[in-house]
C-alpha cells in the first residue's frame, strides 16, 4: 500500500537549523503535514493533542532528551504504535542498543544527507 | 599567625593558661578551615579536570575547527559551482554574500584558538597545584547517571559508529521483550 503523504509527522529538534533542514527535506519528497516541537515534553504534549504517524526526533535536548520521549511514547497506551525515528549525533554503540531495545523503528546519526533519511523513511513506513 | 597570637596574649590577660586555651581554639579553628579548603578544593575534581575533562575539551574545541572548515569549503564550492552554472546577476550576488559570510570559519578558528589556551593555561595551574598538595586532590570518579551516560554529544574520529556502522548495529540488536 502506497504511503499517505498527508501524514502527520512531528520533527523535535532543540536546533532550529536542525528543524528547517529535516522538515525541507520532507516538504521535498512530498510530505505534507509536517509540525515541530523544539524539546520532549513540548513533542508529548503535542502528541497528546493530535494523533502523528511519525515522529522524527533528537535525542540530546533538555529538559526531556528524545530517549525520554521515545520511552514515555512506549510506555503511553494511546501513543505507542507511532513510528519513531531517533537522529542524532550520538553515535555510540550503547546508544544504539538502548534505542532499540526501548523500541526506536530506525536510527539516524547526523549529519545526513537527503538520501539517507529517505532510506530510513521507506524503511520505517514503506515506499513512497 | 601572630595576630592570632597577640589577640589571645590580650585575651589571656597575663593567665598563661587562658592562653594555652585560646590559642588551642585558634589552632583547632585554623585547622578546621585547611580541611573545608581542602574539601572544597578536591570537589573540583582536579586530577579529573587535568586528565579527562580538560584534554577531552581541547579535542572537542579542534574538531569544532575541522567540521567547520570542512563545512565551509562544502558551502564555498557549491557556492561557486553555482555561480559558474547560473550566472546572472541576483545569483552572483547571493552566492557572493554566501561566501562572504563563510568568513565565520576563519574568525571562530581564531576565537576558538584562544580558548584552547586558556585550556593549557589552567591545565598547567592545575598541574603546579596538585604538586604543592602532594596529590592529596585525588577524587573519585565522577558517578553519571544511568541515561547522563547516552549523552556524548558528536563523537571524536575513531569514536562511534558511522551510518553504515550504525545500520549494522541497529540490525543486530533485538527489541526488549
Amino acid at each position: 500500500m502506497a504511503v499517505d503523504l498527508s501524514m502527520p509527522i512531528l520533527i523535535v529538534d532543540d536546533y532550529k537549523t536542525m528543524l528547517r533542514i529535516i522538515g525541507n527535506l520532507l516538504k521535498q519528497l512530498g510530505f505534507k503535514t509536517i509540525d515541530e516541537a523544539t524539546d520532549g515534553a513540548e513533542a508529548l504534549s503535542k502528541m497528546r493533542s493530535k494523533s502523528y504517524s511519525l515522529v522524527i526526533s533528537d535525542w540530546n535536548m533538555a529538559p526531556m532528551t528524545g530517549f525520554q520521549l521515545l520511552k514515555e511514547v512506549r510506555a503511553d497506551e494511546k501513543l505507542k504504535e507511532t513510528k519513531f525515528i531517533l537522529v542524532t549525533a550520538e553515535s555510540k554503540t550503547e546508544n544504539v542498543i538502548a534505542a532499540k531495545q526501548a523500541g526506536v523503528n530506525n536510527y539516524i546519526v547526523k549529519p545526513f544527507n537527503a538520501e539517507t533519511l529517505k532510506g530510513k523513511l521507506k524503511a520505517v513506513i514503506g515506499e513512497f | 599567625m601572630s595576630a592570632i597570637v597577640r589577640d589571645a596574649e590580650t585575651d589571656a590577660h597575663g593567665d598563661p593558661s587562658a592562653l594555652v586555651d585560646t590559642l588551642l581554639r585558634e589552632v583547632r579553628a585554623l585547622s578546621d578551615f585547611i580541611s573545608k579548603a581542602r574539601g572544597e578544593i578536591a570537589a573540583i575534581r582536579p586530577n579529573d579536570l587535568k586528565a579527562e575533562k580538560l584534554p577531552r575539551a581541547g579535542k572537542e574545541l579542534e574538531a569544532i575547527v575541522r567540521s567547520t572548515e570542512e563545512a565551509t569549503g562544502t558551502i564555498m564550492d557549491a557556492a561557486e559551482a553555482i555561480m559558474g552554472a547560473d550566472p546572472n546577476e541576483a545569483v552572483m550576488d547571493n552566492c557572493t554574500r554566501i561566501i562572504e559570510a563563510c568568513a565565520f570559519q576563519d574568525l571562530t578558528g581564531q576565537r576558538i584558538t584562544k580558548v584552547v589556551h586558556t585550556l593549557t593555561f589552567i591545565e598547567e595551574r592545575l598541574n603546579s597545584m596538585n604538586t604543592v598538595w602532594g596529590g592529596v586532590l585525588d577524587a573519585q570518579p565522577e558517578d553519571k547517571d544511568d541515561e547522563a551516560r547516552f549523552l556524548n554529544g558528536p563523537a571524536l574520529e575513531g569514536e562511534g559508529h558511522d551510518q553504515a556502522g550504525i545500520d549494522a548495529l541497529f540490525d543486530d540488536v533485538k527489541p526488549a521483550a
